[in-house]
């Protein structure tokens, strides 16, 4: 009769389940948790950026750890990294339900204001990547400081990313989506 | 419908985008299944979802453990008990208890016009006191409203009969239990039932149901309970984190309550995993230069190889041994914090790139474990390069790794990490240990401490001991002492649990082997159990590109005393199987065993797993052998539900730790087996090509 484990044990796992989703608000300023190291320390002087996490409501400083085939990694102080490509992300790590990685325009498809696909691939619960492919139009968001907008539609809802360029037709700002379960992120050029 | 509103309206804010949670998602019953009140309805969970349900109200009490084992089929196994049962009361027990199993099947999922219809079939193993068959549809209006009506036999066509269009219903002797009775569904009075649930918003909702269960033996018969009407009514409160609160009013007479918990795999409570990104792929072109001749420099090599090592270390990642020519590198490693396997792999492939040559284009990983190699996973320096930032990048490097098989022995000129053995680990840790389903106490726990230690004297060889004290006892020594006319080589666990303090649960010796490149060994001498001590020896033969394995395990073993510390009882036997294990693919997996169990019994156990890259694992078993059903006693045969939940599934930790569980209706002699620690198939599959690919999302985490 006597079993070593029990219902209880599971009850206890899956209440334990529950209890962390709500966990994470709470530990939302620092993104990974104590415990954690990054990979790689910064170069001193290397660029930075400032990300906003919007629906969690958080702001740190990113620096910049690589730069390979016109990808830059900026990476937090305790080791979550963003990937971008001329200012335009294609990946995020250590942020929860991470983009993996995305299909997707350049900044000259955006200023040119051609309609177009992209995709993002994420990682749902099972660890089986989630191929999302959003249908995308561009528009002038004048209310926003002339920023371009990229209005996308795919079967799990709407997303709108917002760019806002300089002079030299770079990035400077951006407001971009993640994924569903991170929403979006806010990149600012950190000055200095 | 308002789920698109929302999402227009979201994206005009410039909020973003959220799942669709305005759906209603499917609850459940009283009776654990997905349904209204005390009636099941048509709908399912989402598949893969594992839930529990406890309820009560009045006498009655019943706690389920549901699986959605397919999209469309979901399985149950409840406890469930009547209070006042036996007046006067038999043995001193007034409650009655029973266990019992049901089936579910979804003939269509809901649609624009058609309603979702399931057909269930209730406790149909059991003893049938719960038995009863139906067929229910429900049907969503608008995105707040759902409708269900049904129609029942058995328990669900006691009230309000209109009819027996399918013949009178047979009564079934049902002896010990166990065996389906086939004969009797859909058979005998027939009822209809009904029901709505209103979902008042995302936290509240409100049902009203008219339930066809006459409860005769509980409410008629005995008279556990007045029923004094057939409707019910309820109000049900989710709380943000999915669970489910529920407050009733039940046949007019009693409040009831119910806590439902659903885990669905998909939904990750933590998001995803946490933990620092990876060191990024450096390019061959800004490789390390190690001077013209480190081909031919052992000093030169050990230094890569401790470069690579103090990347590794953080997480977790050991070298065991490294072996390096112009353009391939041979890297052994052992994981003990990563849980997923590609993740480890992906991660010390992107620490070669920074450390290796420019010239090694090759990188073969080969992940050990107990001290003896798994698979050879080669990776192309280029395709890591070509890939990092590739959209599906995990896809394509899955297409372009090869999984080939390795032998023990090193290449040449392997460099071996020095001061790796012996090595020493232990652990102190609460433990909780439960006795369930006993007549008169149906759950007991003792808690105490575990002291586990390891001792790794050479690669494959691992001296390792478990040690439990109980500190508080709560299981107590059963009423029901076994009766079995087998040797009672399970049904005295009892007297084990009782026995034990401390009890040295595991002493054992095992040395691990691979002979050929797709053959692997193990022979493990000592206390194997707590129940039995001896010498097990198995064989594995697993290819790294096949689905398939088979296996063979021989073991003499002696009953231990109950005491649990060196001596032994007079009951010895020699057990074994020949097994074979075959992935069906999609996380569908099967086991079968066939060979002579602990009691000397012959027979065949199979035993079907669903099974999630993140490691959850949901699985069910049962054993025939020789023994006749009325020897075996109650309950027929063995079997049994098991599941395996991952930490890190929960935390998004970086931890290989796993709550396993095996829950059986009834722990008797008949099919039992040896529970030897170690066993190969578990740790060999995890590097071989259906288990890596099956989990290569994360290569790139």
């Amino acid at each position: 009769m006597t079993l070593r484990r029990s219902l209880l044990i599971l009850t206890a796992a899956v209440s334990l389940a529950a209890c962390n989703a709500a966990a994470v608000k709470t530990a939302a300023s620092k993104l990974l948790g104590p415990s954690a190291s990054p990979a790689v320390k910064p170069a001193a002087g290397a660029p930075q950026i400032w990300l906003t996490l919007v629906s969690r409501g958080i702001k740190f400083p990113m620096t910049q750890i690589s730069q390979r085939d016109g990808v830059t990694i900026y990476a937090s102080k305790d080791g979550a990294q963003v990937f971008l490509r001329n200012g335009i992300l294609i990946g995020t790590r250590g942020f929860g339900r991470d983009l993996m990685s995305a299909d997707a325009p350049s900044p000259a498809t955006l200023r040119a204001g051609s309609p177009h696909q992209r995709s993002y691939y994420d990682l749902d619960g099972t660890d089986t990547t989630i191929r999302h492919v959003f249908t995308c139009k561009v528009e002038r968001d004048a209310a926003a400081g002339n920023a371009i907008a990229e209005a996308c539609a795919a079967d799990i809802g709407t997303i709108r990313n917002q760019y806002w360029f300089d002079s030299a037709g770079s990035v400077s700002k951006s407001r971009q989506w993640v994924s569903q379960g991170v929403g979006y992120a806010a990149v600012e050029r950190k000055d200095g | 419908m308002t789920r698109s509103k929302y999402l227009v309206l979201c994206g005009l804010c410039g909020a973003f985008a959220l799942p669709a949670q305005a759906e209603m998602r499917p609850s459940l019953s009283f009776s654990g299944v997905t349904g209204l009140i005390d009636m099941p309805s048509g709908d399912q969970q989402s598949d893969g979802t594992l839930s529990v349900v406890k309820s009560q109200f009045g006498p009655i009490g019943r706690t389920t453990l549901s699986f959605q084992i397919t999209p469309r089929l979901s399985g149950s196994f409840r406890y469930s008990s009547v209070k006042d049962w036996f007046n006067p009361p038999e043995d001193g027990i007034t409650t009655y208890s029973d266990r019992s199993f049901d089936l579910r099947y979804q003939l269509t999922s809901e649609g624009r016009y058609v309603p979702a219809i399931t057909v269930g079939l209730q406790d149909i193993i059991g003893t049938g006191v719960q038995s009863g068959e139906y067929i229910a549809a429900t049907k969503t209006f608008g995105d707040r409203v759902k409708v269900t009506a049904g129609l029942g036999w058995g328990r669900y066509g006691s009230y309000g009969s209109i009819g027996s269009p399918f013949g009178t219903r047979p009564t079934v002797d049902f002896g010990e239990g166990g065996t389906l009775r086939t004969g009797q569904w859909f058979r005998g009075e027939m009822a209809p039932f009904a029901g709505i649930e209103w979902k008042v918003n995302e936290q509240w909702a409100v049902k009203a149901e008219y339930s066809s269960d006459a409860y005769v033996e509980e409410a008629e018969n005995r008279a556990t309970f007045e029923r004094n009407s057939p409707f019910n009514f309820g109000v049900e409160y989710t709380t943000k984190t999915n669970m489910r609160l529920g407050l009733y009013s039940l046949y007019g007479s009693k409040i009831g309550f119910s806590v439902q918990l659903a885990l669905d795999p998909k939904q990750n409570p933590r998001g995803g995993s946490r933990g620092p990104g990876p060191l990024p792929v450096t390019a061959s072109a800004a490789a390390k230069s190690w001077g013209p001749n480190w081909v031919n420099d052992r000093g030169a090599q050990t230094a890569m190889r401790d470069q690579t090592q103090a990347i590794l270390k953080r997480d977790g990642i050991t070298i065991e041994s490294m072996a390096i020519n112009a353009n391939r590198v041979h890297l052994r490693i052992r994981n003990t914090k990563i849980a997923n396997a590609p993740q480890a792999i992906g991660r010390t492939a992107r620490a070669l790139s920074a450390t290796m040559p420019a010239s090694v284009s090759s990188f073969e990983i080969v992940a050990m474990a107990q001290g003896v190699p798994l698979s050879n996973v080669v990776i192309r320096r280029a395709d890591l390069e070509a890939l990092e930032f590739a959209p599906g990048a995990d896809l394509t490097m899955d297409q372009r790794v090869q999984i080939l098989p390795v032998a023990a022995a090193l290449p040449e000129g392997a460099i071996r990490t020095d001061g790796l053995y012996p090595r020493f680990n232990w652990g102190l840790t609460p433990y909780v240990a439960t006795s369930l389903f006993d007549p008169g106490k149906p759950l007991q726990a003792n808690i105490g401490l575990r002291l586990t230690a390891r001792y790794d004297i050479a690669p494959g060889w691992v001296f390792s001991t478990s040690i439990a004290k109980p500190l508080y006892e709560g299981i107590e020594r059963s009423t029901f002492p076994s009766n079995s006319k087998l040797p009672h080589v399970r049904s005295d666990s009892n007297l084990y649990t009782i026995n034990g303090d401390p009890a040295v649960e595991r002493l054992t010796l095992a040395w691990y082997a691979k002979p050929a490149p797709e053959l692997y060994t193990r022979v493990t001498v000592g206390y194997l159990e707590r129940m039995y001590g001896g010498i097990s020896g198995e064989v594995l033969w697993q290819q790294p590109d096949k689905p398939y394995a088979l296996g063979a395990e021989v073991n003499y073993v002696k009953q231990r005393d109950y005491d649990q510390l060196f001596g032994f009882r007079d009951y010895s036997i020699v057990t074994g199987h020949i097994s074979g294990y075959y992935s069906f693919g999609g996380g569908y997996h099967a086991q079968l065993d066939v060979g002579r169990y602990l009691a000397g019994d012959y027979g065949a156990t199979l035993a079907l797993d669903r099974e999630f890259a993140n490691g959850i694992k949901v699985g069910a078993f049962a054993t025939l052998t020789d023994v006749p059903f009325d020897t075996f006693g109650e309950g027929s045969f063995d079997k049994g539900i098991r599941i395996s939940l991952p930490m890190s599934f929960f935390t998004g930790a970086q931890t290989q730790k796993v709550s396993k569980l095996t829950l059986r209706p009834l722990l008797r002699d008949g099919g039992a087996r040896l529970s030897v620690d170690g066993r190969l198939y578990d740790t060999v599959r995890t590097y071989q090509e259906s288990d890596l690919d099956a989990a290569w999302g994360r290569f790139w985490r």
